[in-house]
Order: C-alpha cells, then sequence, then structure tokens
C-alpha cells in the first residue's frame, strides 16, 4: 500500500509538472548551439527567493504564476541582467481523479531586456506536462 | 404444441420459442463497495427472434460524486447498448433454455460532468485561488464484443456473466478534463476497456 502511494506520488509530480522551459543558444552560422551559462542566478519579479542561485544552467525552468495572467523574471548573468516577462493564457485540466487539476498555460506575448540575451523565439506555445522546451533565447557571443 | 408461441420443426431437431428475456446487472451495486464514488445501474432486454439469435437492449444512468480536499468531480449520465448475440450451444428440446453465446454491440453513453470548489495553489509565487468547471455534455459511442452464458436456475429464473470487450469509435473531443468514468463503457480517458457483468434474468415465454 505504502509503495503504491509511493508509486502514485511520483506519477503526479511527473504529471502535474507545468514548468516554462528556457533554454539559451548561441548563435553560429545561422544556427543555434546549445550553451551554458556559468554562475547565474534567477528570481521571480516582486519575489526575494531565488529559482536558481550562482548555478551553471544550459535550461531553466520557471514556474508561471498560476493566479495572474503574466509573471517576470529578473536573471543575473555573471555580468549583466536582463528581465523577461511573459505574458500568457490559463487553462485548467483535470490530470486524473488521483493526481487532480493542473494549470496548463498558452505563451501569448513575451517582453525582454536585451543586455545579453540578444533574441528570442518561441518554439512550443503550449506549456502542458511534456516535458520539452518552450523558449529559446539566444545571447550574445561575449556574454560572459 | 398449445397456441401462443411459433415452432419450427423442419429438421426435427430445431425447436424454436420466441421468448424475451429482462435482466439486472448484479455487480454494480456490488461494486459501490470498492469505489463508493461511482454508482451504475443497468437493466437489459434480449429477445429471441429466430432460433438462436436474440436481439439485445442494454440501458442504464452512471453517477460519480468525487470529493477531495482540493476539487470535487461530479458526473450524471444515461448510456445503453445493442446488439446480437448467438448462441452456439443450439437446442435440442424446448427445455432446453441454457445459452453460451457471443455477440456485438454497439454503445452510446452521454453524461455531464463538472468541477467545483478546486484551490488553485502556486508554491513558488504564493498565490491562490478557487474556481470551477462548469458541467459540460460529454457524447460516447463505442462498439463491443461480448461473450457469456446464461443458465436457467429454476423456471424461467437464470443466472448470467459476460465478458466484454469495448473500443471507442468516437466521442467528444475533449482536451482539459476528460470524464473520470464514461457511461455504460468504462474508464475515461482510455479508448479501451474489458468489463465482466454478472446478472440475473427472468425470461417471459410469449
Amino acid at each position: 500500500m505504502l509503495l503504491f502511494t509511493g508509486c502514485q506520488e511520483e506519477l503526479c509530480e511527473e504529471l502535474t509538472e507545468n514548468p516554462l522551459r528556457v533554454g539559451f543558444y548561441i548563435e553560429e552560422n545561422g544556427e543555434n548551439i546549445p550553451v551554458e551559462i556559468d554562475s547565474m542566478s534567477v528570481v521571480g519579479i516582486g519575489k526575494e527567493e531565488l529559482l536558481y542561485d550562482d548555478t551553471n544552467v544550459g535550461m531553466l525552468e520557471l514556474p508561471l504564476d498560476v493566479s495572474r495572467d503574466s509573471c517576470g523574471f529578473k536573471f543575473y548573468f555573471p555580468q549583466k541582467t536582463d528581465t523577461l516577462k511573459v505574458y500568457y493564457e490559463r487553462n485548467l485540466s483535470l490530470v486524473s481523479i488521483e493526481c487532480g487539476f493542473v494549470t496548463f498555460f498558452e505563451i501569448l506575448d513575451l517582453e525582454m531586456t536585451n543586455n545579453v540575451i540578444k533574441s528570442y523565439s518561441i518554439e512550443e506555445p503550449n506549456i502542458t506536462n511534456v516535458n520539452e522546451e518552450h523558449i529559446f533565447l539566444t545571447v550574445y557571443p561575449d556574454f560572459d | 404444441m398449445g397456441e401462443g408461441f411459433a415452432e419450427d420443426q423442419g429438421n426435427n431437431d430445431t425447436i424454436f420459442r420466441p421468448s424475451a428475456r429482462i435482466g439486472f446487472e448484479m455487480s454494480y451495486p456490488a461494486r459501490i463497495l470498492f469505489e463508493p464514488e461511482t454508482e451504475q445501474f443497468e437493466t437489459s432486454i434480449d429477445i429471441e427472434f429466430s432460433k438462436n439469435w436474440f436481439g439485445v437492449l442494454e440501458a442504464g444512468i452512471l453517477g460519480v460524486d468525487v470529493e477531495r480536499d482540493d476539487f470535487n468531480y461530479y458526473s450524471d449520465g444515461y448510456f445503453f447498448r445493442t446488439g446480437l448475440d448467438f448462441n452456439i450451444l443450439g437446442r435440442e428440446t424446448l427445455k432446453e433454455n441454457d445459452v453460451v453465446y457471443f455477440g456485438l454491440r454497439y454503445g452510446y453513453g452521454k453524461q455531464k460532468h463538472g468541477a467545483d470548489n478546486i484551490i488553485v495553489y502556486d508554491e513558488y509565487w504564493d498565490t491562490s485561488y478557487t474556481t470551477s468547471v462548469d458541467g459540460s455534455d460529454f457524447e460516447s459511442h463505442w462498439g463491443e464484443i461480448v461473450g457469456g452464458v446464461k443458465t436457467e436456475l429454476f423456471a424461467n429464473l437464470f443466472i448470467g456473466w459476460s465478458l466484454r470487450l469495448r473500443l471507442i469509435l468516437h466521442e467528444t473531443e475533449e482536451t482539459l478534463m476528460k470524464p473520470y468514468r464514461i457511461a455504460g463503457f468504462g474508464s475515461g480517458g482510455e479508448n479501451t476497456a474489458i468489463d465482466f457483468n454478472y446478472s440475473i434474468f427472468y425470461r417471459i415465454p410469449f
């Protein structure tokens, strides 16, 4: 019974995960090459608790605010900072009776500063429990 | 042979007497013990319109009421299935009423389902709100293969069981909230279902 409950909890965690996944890339010969940012910190705008604290990352998993239609994040790169604001639509989905409801999102628009981030592309606007990158952020070659 | 029923003794080994049998599904009330959130009731009628061939109509209702800490889910609906059974046991005399059969069904279910008192909470942003999903109609159509037996316990009183394999043919497009249970079919969100029925029947000879 305990084993069953444990498995169920793991399954529910997997099925109700809904972060915005943001990948970092650098443009080389017209192609996007994945890149890792050293010592990066991220915080939700209006929050004090860091989502990433001085971490080496190639992809960020960012929680969108389920009670509003937009939210923002501040990216602390080694030398400079950028902000990203995400506008989205929210859709409640019943994953299962065991796991309950989860909020899925559809990205409508993005706003950002361009100190380190050169450009963006929305690769997958629908944020569900499918594990995939939603936004590609291309950084300037001298980002670090 | 008296009046009021038909006979077919063309080959001296075929005896046919039209009859109707009404049935009550007995396993669903028992399942409430294990699944108290789901209630389903079902009755049936089968008519032997030609020797060893039965026309069948099954119909019932479904009710679901799930209460959790962070949401309540409800669903109410009805269903019917109709099709044909063929008795592979054959019959030598008028007294042999037991049947072993295989059959096909078309099934249709319609239900309204919704949810309320949904508490949505976000740990990082430390925000929450309560909302609901208005009740909406959900329809489903499926095909079914059935096999089973019906055994006469006493005069005209039968018990029987059947095993059923179901395949969804078409259903309402619903991406955000699929039904927990589809009336007359089984678990929602699945294209196939296996079911076992246990029933009692009363036969009305014509």
